[in-house]
């Protein structure tokens, strides 16, 4: 089974209504309440991860969002929706992430050489090439585009998620939508 | 408007983010310009592959990992709290070997193991150094290089289950080792980045390799050494090439494991595969 990330309509299976006393329970460690909390949003929060860390990462980081918004909830204020904060935790984490990844300078490869045969490589899937692709933007750059693209929040809540102006929205859009489109063609990619 | 003025406004009109005039003005400006609609049709292009983006569930066990950092968290005290984190593991079949080995070959990469220093830049140079000093004395004689380590920072030989009370977690090692290797020593070494839980391990065939566990996600331990990133067991490896040897270092939950003395490839993986078993329990 797979996921689309296209639309808010799975945005309700995390947000809707969380109750207060699934978010209080969760406050007090009940293990219960976690647990609902995590079934609801999992999906989500993987799915973020996999298009800003890559599928390698993502298990690694989901954890540590899922570990962060359980000792963290208490600091939730409820002036804010759940889902804006959770998104705000989750990209923080990504991107703490990826600047650490990015010293090390790799670029990941898109083939690997030894596991596929030539003509086998040159069929690559169409959402391979955007996998790879949004692992060749800068990670800001990525971000902006996953949330606006595959996760479809407003700029205004993108705004507050990357802790950024709303008005850097559009220019950074710009820019992550160029570029990608750019990396993409360098990949074989036939709109 | 001219193309300058639209195309910085170009997505915020994709995205019906403009307010009703700038709209009107942009589309004005897009019936009678052809490169700027150009432009637009490529988001429009980009919007609906991203439209057919799907990702497969995660594991059925990510839950049970969160779980046993919670469990973690609650057993110990918030000032020294690190969650034990586990993963599934992969099995690598010949072909992935030769492979592995494949991607070392080609990715190599003059990038240094680097990450941001924490401390003082004299510090840090000093550490360099030190740690360089030791990586050369290891490939002759672990043993000195053991003795030249532990004469440079504070430490305390303990028994793997006591670190936990000197860094917070529980150790890795303090379950003991993978087939083939046996303990020699357990230390809890207070570095310049970091204080972590160093263990000198011998194979069956007498040779010895080090285990460096941390929770300091910013090391830079290696200095300009040239280093290579490659997948084992899914997950993220930074490879160093040492005279005769290698080392890793990859992220295990919220801390780092770092091998000083692999033989190969192969070992390193093994060892990933060995650290990232799920625990018996998540308790301390």
């Amino acid at each position: 089974m797979t996921s689309n990330r296209t639309s808010h309509e799975q945005d309700s299976l995390c947000t809707a209504e969380l109750s207060a006393d699934v978010l209080a329970g969760c406050c007090a460690g009940d293990r219960g309440a976690q647990k609902s909390l995590y079934d609801r949003c999992q999906a989500q929060v993987y799915c973020l991860m996999v298009r800003l860390v890559g599928v390698h990462n993502a298990e690694d980081l989901t954890q540590q969002v899922f570990l962060q918004v359980f000792r963290k909830l208490h600091q939730f204020a409820q002036e804010s929706r759940f889902e804006t904060w959770l998104y705000r935790l989750a990209t923080n984490e990504a991107l703490q992430f990826l600047r650490k990844e990015r010293r090390w300078r790799f670029q990941p490869l898109l083939v690997d050489p030894m596991s596929q045969k030539p003509e086998e490589n040159e069929g690559h899937d169409r959402r391979d090439l955007l996998e790879h692709a949004l692992l060749r933007l800068d990670p800001e750059l990525r971000s902006v585009f996953v949330l606006k693209e595959l996760e479809s929040l407003s700029y205004r809540e993108i705004a507050e998620a990357m802790e950024i102006p709303e008005g850097t929205v559009g220019s950074r859009l710009n820019r992550a939508r160029r570029e990608l489109q750019q990396h993409l063609t360098e990949l074989g990619w036939e709109a | 408007m001219n193309c300058t003025e639209v195309q910085e406004l170009l997505s915020a009109y994709f995205d019906g983010e403009l307010s009703p005039e700038l709209h009107q003005q942009v589309e004005q400006h897009l019936e009678d310009c052809s490169t700027c609609s150009m432009e637009l049709d490529g988001f429009g292009r980009l919007s609906q592959l991203a439209s057919e983006s799907t990702v497969s569930p995660p594991s059925a066990e990510l839950w049970q990992r969160i779980e046993s950092g919670l469990d973690q968290d609650d057993s110990t005290p918030p000032a020294s709290r690190h969650a034990i984190l586990s993963y599934s593991t992969t099995t690598w079949n010949s072909r992935r070997w030769t492979t592995l080995a494949a991607l070392v070959l080609v990715s190599v990469t003059a990038a240094g193991f680097g990450y941001r220093w924490m401390f003082p830049s004299h510090e840090h140079h000093q550490f360099i150094a030190v740690f360089g000093e030791y990586l050369d004395r290891f490939k002759s004689d672990p043993h000195d290089a053991q003795a030249f380590l532990l004469s440079k920072y504070p430490n305390q030989l303990v028994r793997p289950e006591e670190a936990v009370d000197r860094v917070g977690y529980r150790p890795v090692v303090a379950d003991g080792l993978p087939d083939g290797y046996s303990l020699v020593s357990t230390h809890v070494m207070k570095m310049p980045c970091c204080t972590c839980v160093q263990c000198l391990c011998q194979r069956a065939d007498g040779t010895t390799l080090a285990i460096f566990e941390h929770d300091e996600d910013e090391p830079e331990w290696f200095g300009k050494r040239p280093a290579v990133k490659v997948i084992c067991q899914s997950k993220q490896c930074a490879l160093v090439e040492l005279p005769n040897s290698m080392a890793a270092s990859w992220k295990s939950g919220e801390r780092l494991v770092t091998v000083i003395g692999a033989q190969d490839v192969g070992e390193v993986d093994k060892l990933v595969a060995w650290f990232s078993r799920i625990p018996k329990t998540g308790t301390l």
